[in-house]
């Protein structure tokens, strides 16, 4: 059973699942590709796949996304998963260099995007529990602010300022030694 | 407050859904959980200064799962990159004056001991504790005592007083589960807390340490990596769920085997087991030669 054009080709009897975004649009990827989601991998495991399942919470543009991202890692999945650690069996083993390479290339390129659409992933990746895409965004909005002030960072996030001058500088006294 | 600044980078970053003027601040939305694993990304000085942002932000810090304690955050330096070029580094260390620079370790010390005492050391899931710095920069000779100590003090005070004496129950041992260290001394009392109070720490990471440390015992370490360490008489690695081990150039003194590399496999008779997978090299420490332990 032929994948739909993408690279899992090396199960030949994929299972297909079908996902269904919060705009009603339907997405059909191979079991491997779609268990990349422990939220989805636990829904297969209770045998509740059948007629699709409904994601509520993503949009069909994020979705896209997620199963573009997921189908490019579900070949490394065995080395990326359960552990944000890169010190995991076979990725010592059976290590490819070149396809390492590959998958961060990828990944640079896919971080591309807006804002909105980076915080959408990140909340998308959560909802479904990937952990590599989870990690993925979450360093990409830390690395914006890396070396930045407050300051800075409430003016780039758009950060409303809700204390009081006074409430400010007490904080600021009471953790004065991380300021210095 | 609206700045403008803001504005004009929303107006050329905008293209998405729901970005425009006075568009919805997005990173403050995001649950605990969310911001806790954005800040894991981050150094713990940058961590704690987020508390002046906004109430939101306030007292995240406190609870961070993750905490990144790193000289190199406190280093003011004339350049804002690494450097590899020894000479200009040497230059750079002759312009910076000597008291400058031992501030920047007194800043680091004093914020390392506050935040120790400060945040909820005990919810940490990883810690990692770097007290060494650039080349241009300075450490003194004794960094390494002082960080041994923080790390032992934190090990002390997050962890129950005997958990020996109520062994099976979880929330008796400390829920750390990822540790690295780099320039931190370390002695048997670290290897005692490591086996007894760390009950969950499936990564360890040493780096440039200086261990006075004979064994290390652990029930639940996945894996273990000990990159460029000065040991003393360390002959034992005795852990059933060890899955990794890379030992990567360092020496051992004592009476034990001298130089760390493949034929000291004996040296690790605890690993003896056909799940443990060893691998050995000195300088690149993931492709140069792997060695399968049987």
């Amino acid at each position: 059973m032929a994948s739909a054009g993408s690279g899992d080709e090396k199960a030949a009897a994929a299972a297909m699942i079908t996902l269904i975004s919060s705009d009603n649009e339907k997405f059909e990827v191979t079991e491997a590709t779609a268990t990349l989601s422990q939220t989805i991998r636990h829904m297969i495991e209770d045998g509740c796949t059948d007629g699709g399942v409904p994601l509520p919470n993503v949009t069909s543009k994020i979705l896209a996304r997620v199963i573009e991202y997921c189908k490019k890692h579900a070949t490394a999945a065995a080395g990326e998963e359960g552990s944000s650690s890169s010190f995991s069996d076979a990725a010592f083993l059976e290590v490819d260099r070149a396809f390492l390479e590959e998958l961060e290339e990828f990944d640079d390129a896919f971080l591309e995007v807006d804002r909105a659409t980076l915080f959408d992933l990140i909340l998308a990746a959560n909802y479904l529990d990937i952990k590599g895409l989870l990690n993925l965004t979450c360093q990409k909005v830390a690395d914006s602010v890396k070396g930045k002030t407050p300051e800075q960072i409430r003016e780039m996030y758009n950060i409303v300022n809700d204390l009081t001058p006074e409430e400010e500088a007490e904080i600021r006294r009471e953790t004065q030694w991380a300021f210095e | 407050m609206e700045l403008e600044g803001a504005s004009r980078e929303r107006a050329c970053a905008s293209g998405g859904a729901g970005t425009s003027a006075g568009d919805p601040d997005r990173l403050s939305a995001l649950p605990d959980c969310l911001l806790h694993a954005i800040m894991s990304f981050l150094k713990a000085r940058q961590v704690v200064q987020t508390c002046v942002l906004a109430t939101r932000w306030r007292h995240l810090w406190r609870s961070a799962p993750c905490l990144h304690f790193d000289f190199n955050e406190f280093i003011t330096s004339p350049l804002d990159h690494d450097s590899s070029d020894p000479e200009l580094d040497a230059l750079l260390l002759n312009i910076s004056s000597r008291n400058k620079k031992e501030k920047e370790w007194e800043d680091f010390e004093d914020f390392a001991q506050n935040l120790m005492h400060r945040c909820n050391i005990a919810l940490l899931d990883s810690l990692r504790l770097r007290a060494s710095c650039v080349p241009w920069s300075y450490v003194p000779k004794f960094a390494d005592r002082v960080a041994g100590g923080w790390l032992r003090r934190a090990m002390k005070y997050c962890a129950p007083e005997s958990p020996w004496q109520r062994e099976g129950l979880s929330s008796d041992s400390w829920h750390l589960k990822r540790l690295y260290l780099c320039n931190v001394a370390l002695d048997s009392r670290f290897t005692k807390h490591v086996s007894s109070v760390c009950r969950s720490l499936e990564d360890l990471e040493l780096k440039d340490c200086k261990c006075e440390i004979r064994a290390i015992t652990s029930d639940s370490l996945k894996n273990l990596v000990l990159n460029n360490c000065k040991w003393y008489k360390f002959s034992e690695i005795k852990s059933p769920t060890l899955k990794n081990l890379l030992i990567s150039g360092g020496s051992n003194t004592g009476d034990c085997a001298g130089n760390c590399g493949p034929r000291d496999c004996s040296s690790v008779p605890g690993c003896a087991s056909s799940l443990c997978q060893t691998y050995f090299s000195k300088s690149d420490a993931i492709f140069a030669k792997v060695l399968i332990y049987q």
